[in-house]
């Protein structure tokens, strides 16, 4: 489970990211976050994974108290949310298998359970066969894919996409969309942060809108055809 | 839970040597400086102990003898010992009566003579005494102040303070330069090896921030890097210790030790110390190196 509590985000002195912000995602929910440039939804993130600590307020991101959480706690607590970033973040020296095993390298993973991992990985985001393609080598779409199978391969209870269909053709963020909507269906919370309101009207789920640091609108799924 | 324990450690360690290798430049001035300043410091330490082995055999050098009034009584002589031994930096009192004094006299004239020694006993001309031997690093000043001010019934003492003030300023003067060099070296190593580890953690700072979102631990993070400064150390250590070792044989042993007058300690009893201070020294400066490098990314990337 993911509960804001009161969260207050300033940067500096008067940029106010987030004002007294509350909200609670559950366990298994696929939840898109929309809003204006500047809104604070990157913040929110950031503040998710302890990336920034809040002016004020309490977090509560899959049973870590973000806020008061020991500094040997942190790994652990990022352990539990992959993030799947909007510039995907890929080693370009490393091919997508080697990829999507560094996540497990990084937190001690036996090579052997590694190999059995990347391949059920590559199957359910679609890229069988392209284990030893470069980034390089795959367009813009199947890059986002294998962003997903990283962000996917320490098994978290939570995944979060910044902007994945930004800058990419309505076919392959049609596509990305199914594969985050089947990742929920494996008992994980998505949280997907996106400007693409095509995606959003299509999938049907609830959808937080915030602005200027606070939330606006927060409207449960399937319900979404009746209340706009 | 042992197997994931091995394969970090196998990561990390292929990491390090691909950080050493891709920055060889820098990872050879490290090694370089490091073992110079290693090789240095030994060379000192080496001819430190040899000059004090040396030294320590110099007649007079160390020793002052104490001589007791004359007809000063058992019971006073003994408070007289207890007081000299009770002086710091004293490191032993020997008692020498007059009569081994007469004995040794006549026997150093060749006077062998029961009858002399027996002529003289009862009037024996020289006085009681004790030779004190001090610890080479002792203050020579301060036992003679503590002996005028702390021991009865002295007669008077002889210190050879001209070849002791010699040596002891030649001393000085050599651990004054040594420390001053050591230090610079040491200064210098560790900037050197900090650089070192910055460039590999500098190649690699997308790896790094990418690892911190996915949960790997600082000190996984870390690891590579502290092999890194460790390797460095080690490989640096054991260089320095076999050039000590020819340094040692050639310099010390073959040219300086053909001169009978001079003693040089064999290297075998100096090995184990060497071998201790290069590793534990070189182990220290690399994960210093690396701790401050690493300590610094964090701020900076805080
Ligand atoms: N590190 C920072 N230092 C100072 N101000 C920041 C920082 N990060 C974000 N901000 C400010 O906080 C506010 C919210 O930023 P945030 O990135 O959360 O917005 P966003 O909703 O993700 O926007 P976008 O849709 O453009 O990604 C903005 O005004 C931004 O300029
Ligand atoms: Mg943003």
């Amino acid at each position: 489970m993911i509960k804001f509590t009161n969260v207050s985000k300033t940067y500096g002195d008067n940029t106010h990211a987030l004002r007294n912000l509350t909200l609670e995602i559950k366990d298994g929910e696929f939840v898109f976050i929309v809003g204006p440039n500047g809104a604070g939804k990157t913040t929110l993130t950031k503040l998710m994974l302890h990336e920034e600590l809040p002016t004020s307020g309490k977090i509560e991101v899959n049973g870590y108290d973000v806020v008061n959480i020991k500094k040997r706690h942190i790994p652990h607590l990022r352990r539990t949310v992959g993030v799947v970033f909007q510039d995907f973040r890929l080693f370009e020296k490393m091919t997508v298998f080697d990829n999507i095993a560094f996540a497990m390298h990084v937190v001690g993973t036996p090579k052997r359970v590694i190999k059995k991992k990347v391949h059920t990985l590559l199957k359910l985001v679609e890229l069988e066969g392209k284990g030893g393609s470069y980034p390089y080598m795959l367009s813009g779409g199947e890059q986002r894919r294998v962003a997903l199978a990283r962000a996917l391969a320490n098994n978290p209870d939570t995944i979060i996409a910044d902007e994945p269909t930004s800058n990419s053709d309505k076919n392959s963020s049609e596509h990305l969309m199914r594969l985050l909507a089947k990742v929920q269906e494996h008992n994980k919370t998505v949280i997907v942060i996106t400007h693409d309101l095509s995606a959003v009207k299509r999938l049907d789920k609830r959808v937080i809108t915030l602005a200027d640091g606070a939330v606006i609108s927060d409207i449960p799924g399937g319900d979404n055809d009746e209340e706009n | 839970m042992r197997k994931t324990k091995s394969i970090k450690l196998g990561y990390s360690l292929k990491l390090a040597l691909n950080g050493l290798f891709k920055n060889r430049v820098m990872t050879f001035s490290s090694v370089l400086v490091l073992f110079s300043c290693l090789v240095i410091m030994g060379s000192f330490l080496l001819v430190a102990v040899n000059v004090n082995e040396n030294v320590n055999k110099i007649d007079g050098y160390n020793k002052i003898v104490v001589f007791a009034e004359k007809d000063t009584n058992d019971y006073d002589l003994e408070l007289m010992r207890e007081a000299l031994e009770r002086i710091d930096g004293v490191e032993s009192v020997v008692f020498k009566s007059n009569e081994e004094a007469l004995e040794e006299q006549l026997s150093e004239y060749n006077l062998q003579s029961e009858f002399l020694l027996e002529m003289y006993r009862d009037d024996n001309p020289l006085k009681d005494s004790f030779v004190l031997t001090y610890e080479p690093n002792a203050s020579v000043e301060t036992i003679k102040l503590h002996i005028d001010n702390t021991v009865d019934h002295v007669a008077k003492y002889n210190i050879n303070m001209d070849v002791v003030t010699q040596i002891n300023g030649l001393k000085n003067a050599f651990a004054i330069i040594a420390s001053w060099l050591m230090i610079l070296l040491f200064v210098v190593s560790i900037f050197v090896i900090i650089n070192t580890v910055k460039l590999s953690v500098y190649a690699r700072r997308d790896e790094i921030a990418l690892m911190r979102y996915i949960g790997a631990t600082d000190l996984f993070i870390s690891l590579p890097y502290l092999i890194e400064g460790l390797i460095i150390g080690i490989v640096s250590a054991a260089l320095a210790f076999g050039a000590q070792f020819l340094l040692y044989k050639y310099l010390m042993l073959d040219l300086i030790g053909r001169y009978d007058i001079i003693t040089i300690i064999p290297f075998a009893e100096l090995r184990n110390i060497i071998i201790l201070g290069f590793t534990v020294i070189g182990i220290a400066m690399g994960f210093t190196g690396s701790i401050i490098s690493l300590k610094k990314y964090n701020k900076e990337n805080a």
